[in-house]
């Protein structure tokens, strides 16, 4: 359970993460999630989407409709000002958070050394 | 519309919502398709057709599938579920007329077991026919029992599958109907005045269904949240369910008799040692000063009369037609004070409605947290009100209830157990016994009311939280990224 909440926390901040970053839309964000993580990471379509909805009910997302370059609707989503301060103070708590745990378990943080 | 996510009512959401999403999810595959090929796509668009990936899709739409599910018209599989249903519940209603009915007029009067003076109600012996045939109107009445129950877990499962939001929203269709075909027809109706002791037997027994629909919900709903963790906790959920079914369904009767006397328990005992009759000798001191009022009345007849009225709350004591009578009278049956039923279905129709009216007032916009907050602001004082009014019923109903103002000169004479009625039914007198288990829903009204007015509000809580855990905490956003 605990394993659960810390990645539905953290698929929030990765969201949040990619949205800092200018405005995105679904695929692009799990894409954007996937590329930055090297290709550790992968989001499925059905644990986005009601995170993003669930962002955006609680006000953290602001959403507007666009047409794709095929001419099909796009929802394109952007940081609300809440939703801004939430990343920064998440960022902040993730990284102290991460930095502690990793010094725990006696991990270092340079890639490749978590299972050393 | 894009046909690759099939019909708003799969999803259970408006056609509005289903569009954007739909819109939405058809931009992802068009993009997963030019990134990485038609058969990725292909696969991801197979998959998100599974229904248990529609339903986590549309799980932040709670508020959007309760409201859309209460106002839109049934589709013909819920109207299927609606005649089912209520051919079940006019098999029941049959049932319980046609048992009632046999055995009122076999004569067939409820013969308690091991009690001194049950030779009162019956001198006859019923023929084999009748009792055949009063056998087989209590299994119609079982069996359509029964088959509501199971129409009901099976619809709140099926609209589960689509959404927790469409479940919620059944279980407030299903229940508001029961509860006014109950509040409308049985008890107002059925009992109005001048009406015959069937018909108020046939609404003593009807209240059940309701009742039965509210523990169940909630216990459908514990199991719902639990299916996905723990097989244990199904099970077990699973085992409690069948338990509290076989035991409210099932034959037995337990038969408290609360009586109030001028005469001390220790003097009772004596009359007991003595081998008389203590209810024949407050008869007869009884039936002296009632005789101007009923000397034309059989002794037995009368007290058949009054001692039945009596239980079901509906008779009127002989003692209120003549005011000395309150402190002459030596025993006294005290009459049921008979809010279970109306207790219930007032209580429910109120938190149905009010969740009802709070779903469309907010409307879809911005509902889910308008609705949360307003289930959260509508159920504390709710809560707290349902809880004070049982514990008050319980300690007014109850006499050997802590504290309770009826004890002191009350005496509780508790004729037996549930398993010493099981056992004695089946091992020791069969047939008077099974007379009296035929009887089950109206002699264990007074232990029934106690659990109902425990479980009611629990499961109608229960019910109440797992819609509002599931809208409000990001449960299905757990093992949300995969990590390859």
């Amino acid at each position: 359970m605990a394993q659960q909440e810390y990645m539905a926390g953290m698929l929030r901040l990765l969201i949040l993460n990619e949205l800092s970053r200018g405005e995105g839309y679904g695929y692009g964000i799990a894409k954007g999630i996937q590329e930055r993580s090297g290709g550790d990471l992968t989001v499925r379509p059905e644990s986005l989407y009601p995170v993003l909805h669930r962002m955006e009910q609680e006000g953290l997302l602001s959403c507007k409709w666009i047409e794709a370059d095929n001419g099909r609707p796009r929802k394109v989503y952007r940081l609300t000002k809440k939703g801004q301060g939430r990343w920064e103070k998440g960022r902040v708590q993730f990284t102290k958070q991460a930095q502690g745990a990793l010094k725990a378990i006696g991990a270092d943080l340079e890639p490749g050394s978590a299972g050393s | 519309m894009d046909t690759r996510f099939g019909h708003p009512d799969d999803w259970g959401l408006s056609p509005q919502r289903h569009s954007e999403i739909a819109s939405e999810l058809s931009d992802h595959l068009d993009c997963l398709q030019a990134d990485e090929g038609s058969d990725a796509a292909r696969a991801a668009e197979a998959k998100l057709a599974e229904p248990q990936v529609r339903k986590k899709i549309s799980s932040a739409h709670v508020a959007d599938q309760l409201t859309t599910t209460l106002l839109r018209w049934p589709t013909p599989a819920e109207l299927r579920e609606w005649m089912w249903l209520g051919f079940w519940i006019v098999l029941l209603a049959g049932g319980t007329a046609a048992w009632q009915y046999l055995e009122r007029t076999a004569a067939l009067f409820p013969y308690i077991p091991g009690e001194r003076f049950g030779r009162y109600f019956s001198s006859e012996e019923s023929s084999p026919i009748v009792f055949a045939a009063i056998l087989l109107a209590w299994l119609l009445c079982q069996a359509g029992r029964i088959g509501v129950i199971c129409q009901l877990v099976a619809i709140l499962k099926r609209s589960s599958r689509i959404g927790i939001g469409v479940m919620a929203a059944r279980a407030i269709q299903l229940s508001l109907w029961i509860s006014i075909v109950q509040a409308v027809m049985f008890r107002n109706f059925l009992t109005a005045e001048n009406t015959s002791q069937l018909r108020t037997n046939l609404a003593h027994q009807l209240p059940l269904t309701s009742e039965f629909f509210a523990i169940s919900a909630g216990i459908v709903a514990i199991l719902l949240l639990l299916m996905n963790r723990s097989r244990l906790w199904l099970v077990s959920s699973g085992l409690a369910m069948f338990a509290l079914a076989a035991y409210f369904t099932g034959p037995g009767a337990v038969v408290h008799f609360q009586s109030k006397s001028k005469l001390s328990q220790k003097v009772l005992q004596e009359i007991l040692d003595n081998g008389m009759d203590p209810q024949r000798v407050n008869l007869e001191e009884g039936w002296a000063i009632l005789d101007g009022i009923a000397s034309d009345v059989q002794v037995g007849h009368s007290l058949i009369n009054a001692y039945s009225k009596k239980r079901e709350s509906f008779g009127i004591d002989k003692a209120h037609l003549r005011p000395d009578m309150e402190i002459r009278k030596t025993w006294l049956t005290e009459p049921y004070i008979d809010v279970t039923g109306n207790f219930t279905v007032l209580t429910t129709i109120i938190m149905l409605l009010l969740t009802f009216a709070s779903v469309i007032l907010h409307g879809t916009k911005d509902a889910s947290r308008s609705v949360k907050a307003g289930l959260h602001k509508m159920l504390a004082p709710t809560g707290a009100a349902f809880s004070l009014i049982t514990c008050l019923v319980i300690f007014l109903r109850f006499p050997d209830a802590p504290f309770s103002p009826w004890s002191g000169n009350t005496s509780w004479t508790e004729f037996g157990t549930p398993f010493q009625y099981a056992v004695s039914s089946v091992l020791i007198h069969p047939f008077p016994q099974l007379t009296v288990a035929l009887n089950t829903g109206s002699y264990s009204d007074n232990n029934y009311a106690i659990i109902v007015f425990m479980l009611v509000p629990l499961s109608l809580f229960m019910l109440m939280s797992a819609f509002m855990v599931d809208a409000g905490k990001s449960d299905s956003d757990a093992n949300l990224v995969e990590t390859t």
